[in-house]
């Protein structure tokens, strides 16, 4: 028996040491680095540590002078909240339609689909075909209802690009909620429903005092997700505009990496290049994901309902 | 009776608009999703004048758009270095991550939950915290410009996820077949090769169809650790072929290589669409 137990304990540290080395060297390790490495300056990704100078706090003080990362994160505030609320909205109305559809499996499907495609085949979509002001799809729909007008917005154009950009983006997400949602409201008992209708409630009645309270748990990790999506919010920053910093759909994580990397190198950022300063952004993401977390549990509480 | 009966009726006309409302969205936000696919594989099968005058298709089926795509602009090349990396990596990720999740499925051990929750927490990462140390690391090892740090990092990035979906798989697993097999004189270690992993296949499947949708589909670290041509992924060639689009204007070929980066994942979701649905709900909805 003695050797059985020696052996179970063979077995996990075997079995998990892998993935503890892995957190350590692939998450423990870069975070603290990162957060380390926000209070110097650092020249470029080469420097060494002794060469990294200490600035304390200066870093941050700087960004929040600087245009580029205030704008960048009003984009995802806007992304956030008003893409957020749209994206939530449609998710929860296309789940109710769905659920009384004979076809439900297709168009559940067919929604979903943009969330298998690679993004940036997505953005190409939008950009070279949907957008195009010369043979897209928007100018020859609107063209054909005869509101020209419509049809000739410049989507791509500075003064819409982040519209459509938001557009485009939360258009492909609705999918992935909706299916979340469809889960969740097939598990509440159709008793409940039952019953509500003997007392003579309404749908929206329904929607708000059964779906939505017994749907709180996933909610909340749902809109962690969103959350998660806004904050990292990344590649459409990048691929949307033709220019990789165009201020018009900057998102910070797409400023951090031309402070690191270097954009182009006639972008501004080049000549204040420093890798210290992109870490400092870096750290705000993450503060800005924890705060996310903080404020959800908050205001989503835990209360669970059983049934 | 009648009261009722009236009632009845009214209260379904009024129920009927908004439903028929509904509806329309739906239909119409599915059918935009097909005309925009569909147009961008047959614009893929025309020439680019075609596509500028909106006359589709008017010479036939162009495949020399796809040959030209994969000669021109290296697609070829892309294509394999993406299936490289994604199948290596997700094999690899459950090969790590599979054995560790039964441990925290099914054995009680000092710190296991403290790596449940640095895994949990890991989920919350954002990689803009990790990418600049890694990539410094990665330097310092003389292998930033190595197809196996972008395996690596994939199977790393996967982990979390993974190590989640599988745990609450194996607490599925009965006990009973562990000890079964432990009495027939298996070792802890080749019971659950031998026994346990093979019965985690359906949940190994499904983890692995997320993972490769994932790891096909990744940017960020593509363009970190795979800039340069001979190492690229498709998500990345796609990118370049769209900035020399602005030079050469061959919008075929353009639409081509979006048909070629897309066809992988759809293929995929056609044949698996429903254990996909499924996966989703089982990871978020359980968890």
């Amino acid at each position: 028996m003695g050797n059985m137990k020696k052996n179970e304990r063979k077995m996990i540290i075997m079995f998990m040491a892998p993935v503890v080395l892995i957190y350590l060297i692939f998450f423990l390790y870069p975070t603290i680095r990162t957060v380390h490495m926000s209070f110097y300056k650092v020249k470029n990704l080469a420097s060494p540590v002794n060469e990294w100078s200490f600035v304390g706090f200066k870093n941050y003080m700087d960004l929040t002078k600087n245009p580029l990362f205030v704008i960048s994160y009003k984009n995802i505030m806007a992304i956030l909240f008003i893409g957020g609320l749209a994206v939530f909205v449609l998710a929860f109305l296309f789940a109710v339609v769905l659920q009384k559809m004979k076809t439900k499996k297709f168009f559940r499907a067919a929604i979903y689909l943009p969330n298998v495609i690679t993004p940036v085949a997505l953005v190409v979509m939008w950009t070279q075909y949907v957008f195009n002001s010369r043979f897209g799809f928007l100018k020859n729909f609107f063209g054909a209802l005869g509101l020209d007008s419509l049809a000739a917005i410049p989507w791509t154009s500075p003064d819409w690009a982040f519209k459509s950009m938001m557009v485009a983006f939360c258009f492909g997400s609705v999918g992935y909620y909706m299916v979340i949602i469809m889960a969740a409201m097939d598990k509440i008992p159709k008793d409940f429903y039952e019953c509500a209708d003997l007392e003579g409630a309404g749908s929206f009645t329904k929607f708000f005092r059964i779906t939505l309270p017994l749907m709180k748990d996933i909610l909340r990790t749902a809109i962690t997700f969103w959350c998660l999506g806004a904050i990292n919010f990344f590649l459409w920053s990048r691929v949307f505009s033709s220019s990789g910093l165009d201020p018009k759909t900057l998102s910070p994580a797409n400023l951090m990496f031309n402070m690191i990397f270097g954009g182009s190198k006639t972008q501004q950022v080049a000549e204040h290049i420093n890798v210290g300063m992109g870490a400092a952004i870096g750290v705000t993401l993450c503060v800005s994901v924890i705060l996310a977390f903080a404020i959800l549990n908050v205001v989503i509480s835990k209360e669970k309902y059983e049934y | 009776m009648q009261e009722k009966l009236r009632r009845f009726k009214l209260s379904n006309i009024k129920n009927m608009f908004p439903r028929f409302l509904g509806r329309l969205i739906v239909v119409a936000w599915v059918l935009f999703t097909i005309i925009v696919i569909g147009w961008i594989f047959i614009a893929s099968l025309s020439t680019t004048k075609e596509i500028f005058t909106n006359k589709l298709l008017h010479s036939g089926l162009q495949f020399k758009n796809y040959i030209k795509t994969f000669q021109l602009y290296n697609v070829g090349r892309y294509f394999l270095n993406s299936t490289i990396y994604t199948v290596t990596a997700c094999i690899g990720v459950i090969f790590v991550a599979a054995p560790a999740s039964y441990i925290m499925a099914k054995y009680v051990f000092k710190g296991k939950n403290v790596v449940r929750l640095a895994y949990a927490s890991a989920m919350g990462i954002p990689a803009a915290m990790i990418m600049v140390p890694m990539f410094m690391l990665a330097g310092k090892l003389h292998m930033t410009e190595s197809i196996l740090t972008l395996i690596f990092i994939y199977i790393f990035t996967s982990v979390p996820f993974t190590i989640f979906y599988l745990t609450g798989f194996f607490t599925t697993i009965p006990n009973d077949i562990q000890q079964a097999a432990l009495i027939d004189g298996c070792s802890h270690i080749k019971a659950f090769w031998k026994v346990i992993f093979p019965l985690a296949q359906p949940g190994i499947v499904t983890v692995t169809m997320f993972n490769f949708i994932g790891i096909w589909n990744e940017y960020l670290w593509a363009l970190i650790f795979a800039s340069k041509a001979e190492k690229r992924t498709l998500a990345i060639g796609l990118q370049s072929i769209v900035q020399s689009m602005s030079v050469t204007g061959d919008y075929a070929s353009l639409f081509a290589g979006v048909i070629i980066v897309f066809l992988p994942t759809f293929i995929l979701f056609i044949i698996l669409s429903n254990k996909i649905m499924t996966g989703i709900t089982g990871g978020s909805v359980k968890g």
